[in-house]
């Protein structure tokens, strides 16, 4: 078998490079690994071994070439491939185009007037609730080093968009003085100075009130709706208040809450 | 990839007016009147545009024709990069409709969808804002193009996420409300892919008005099949007959344009 291999390599390599290098020819023939140095005469009979490889190489070749020419011709994509292809990264180019062009879920923030109030909030709802908040992990108890805060306000619209107010527990007041828990201070003057609205979370039933100012003249609305009285409040809600719009973020509700990290430490 | 043939038809459904509105336009020989081969050279570049009107009897069609009109003589009186010169064509839309409710505050609430396809050699670019589909065909499968800028998607996600039932999806009445359209008025949501779309001989192009929806994606897929070989025309007809079959008691304004793709030397 050996002695077979042998004189293959002897016999090609030796019609070219004549009998001096017949053995290293062999060994070429055999392995070409082993005859790094190999150099001239090694070089004939690398060739027909170099091209062995190569001759199975061409199915896959093409088939790597194919992904970075499907640009050029998609003969194979299908009709959903190639919408997909157009529109994968929608989100990138096109959004600096316009910024319109935007996951639907913002459309609740847009949705400036009594347009589609009513299907916002059913959309809203589908928000995913705040269930990572609650934790796969155990965290460690500990004291509060300030105030705890059990929810947000996100201002999607009017002066300071963009920005958030942290909601704390008990009762927070909304106006645009400094003095107010929830302070809007963004400079739109359209609301009251002083407790034009109130939001309350109370921990033992762990649900938010939005409760507005009666007293006050600038009328405030939730969801396009303006409440005389107190009405619970769900996340994702937004509450228009002057030219300011803000959607209401929970972080304490059924799932959470921060009594359960304290309440053992005693 | 030279456009072989294009053709529109409609119905009314079971309306008493037509609001729809369909115009082709061709960049060198002008191929005005339904069902007309585009003669003689191939065109650089060929124009589709659908526009679905909405705003009561005299608002929605008068919407959908200033929307279809003006679009295209923006479009036309334009040059540079095609989706640059779509996007700019939609904004004149847009303007139109405003010029007009300004002028006649009566209409004010009018406005129309706008879908708008142009294929050029490196294939097709289009701009969506609104319900109006637009449809690949390729090789007996059909995928929609644009993005749906009503509520059903969301709807759907609701049902997909198990809030409400895919029936309930199905037939509610908010399906059709529309997040974004040409109304004058910011556009909120605009669609338009990231590069063209390469085109392969025998594709087929179709945009509709969301009448055509009466059938479900298989059915269009079915019949676009049956008729491709016989040209745009039989498979605009065989759409349209297809919907009026149906004979949904609420079946609203449906319209097709067909654009079928020759082959490379056509």
């Amino acid at each position: 078998m050996g002695d077979d291999g042998k004189g293959d390599g002897k016999g090609q390599a030796g019609h070219r490079s004549g009998f001096l290098g017949s053995l290293k020819d062999a060994l070429v023939a055999a392995s070409r690994d082993d005859t790094a140095p190999a150099n001239k005469a090694a070089a004939p009979a690398a060739e027909p071994a170099a091209a062995k490889p190569q001759a199975s190489l061409p199915p896959p070749m093409p088939a790597a070439a194919e992904p970075p020419r499907k640009d050029a011709s998609p003969a194979g994509l299908s009709a959903a491939e190639a919408a997909r292809e157009v529109r994968a990264p929608a989100g990138t180019q096109a959004d600096r185009h316009f910024e319109a062009d935007q996951p639907p879920t913002t459309r609740v923030v847009r949705t400036p007037a009594a347009q589609s109030s009513r299907a916002s909030e059913r959309v809203a709802e589908a928000e995913p609730r705040t269930q990572l908040v609650r934790g796969r992990q155990q965290v460690k108890r500990g004291v509060f080093h300030c105030d705890p805060v059990v929810g947000w306000l996100v201002i999607v619209g009017g002066p300071g968009m963009g920005a958030f107010k942290p909601i704390f527990e008990g009762n927070n007041t909304i106006g645009r003085n400094a003095g107010q828990r929830i302070a809007l201070d963004f400079g739109d003057d359209a609301i009251s100075g002083d407790e034009q609205a109130y939001i309350r979370y109370d921990s033992s039933d762990r649900s938010f009130l939005f409760v507005p100012n009666l007293s006050k003249t600038n009328v405030v609305s939730l969801n396009d709706k303006r409440p005389t009285g107190a009405v619970e409040l769900h996340a994702m809600d937004v509450i228009t208040m002057g030219r300011t719009q803000l959607v209401f973020v929970p972080f304490c509700g059924s799932e959470f809450d921060w009594a359960e990290l304290v309440e053992t430490k005693d | 990839m030279p456009v072989l043939d294009h053709a529109w038809r409609s119905t009314r459904g079971a309306r008493e007016y037509q609001e729809d509105m369909a115009a082709v336009w061709a960049s060198e020989a002008p191929a005005e009147g339904s069902g007309s081969v585009a003669p003689g050279p191939e065109p650089a570049c060929l124009l589709a545009v659908l526009a679905d009107g909405m705003g009561g009897h005299a608002g929605g069609a008068l919407a959908s024709r200033i929307v279809c009109d003006s679009f295209i003589a923006a479009f036309a009186g334009h040059g540079g990069p095609v989706a640059d010169r779509l996007r700019d064509a939609l904004d004149s839309a847009n303007a139109a409709v405003a010029d007009r409710v300004d002028a006649d505050p009566v209409l004010s609430g009018m406005g129309s969808t706008l879908v708008a396809a142009a294929v050029a050699s490196d294939g097709v670019v289009w701009v969506s804002v609104g319900d109006s589909p637009f449809y690949l065909y390729r090789r007996g499968e059909v995928a929609q193009l644009n993005q749906d800028h009503s509520l059903a998607p969301e709807l759907d996600r609701l049902a997909d996420l198990g809030r409400i039932t895919h029936e309930e999806a199905r037939r509610d009445p908010r399906r059709h409300m529309l997040r974004s359209a040409v109304t004058g008025e910011e556009l909120d949501l605009v669609d338009q892919p990231i590069k063209p779309l390469r085109l392969e001989p025998d594709d087929y192009l179709i945009l509709a008005s969301d009448g055509l929806q009466t059938l479900d994606t298989t059915e269009i897929e079915r019949l676009v099949s049956a008729y491709a070989p016989d040209g745009a025309a039989a498979v605009a007809s065989a759409l349209i007959r297809a919907v009026e079959a149906v004979r949904d008691p609420h079946q609203d304004n449906a319209t097709v344009i067909a654009v079928r793709v020759g082959g490379p030397a056509a």
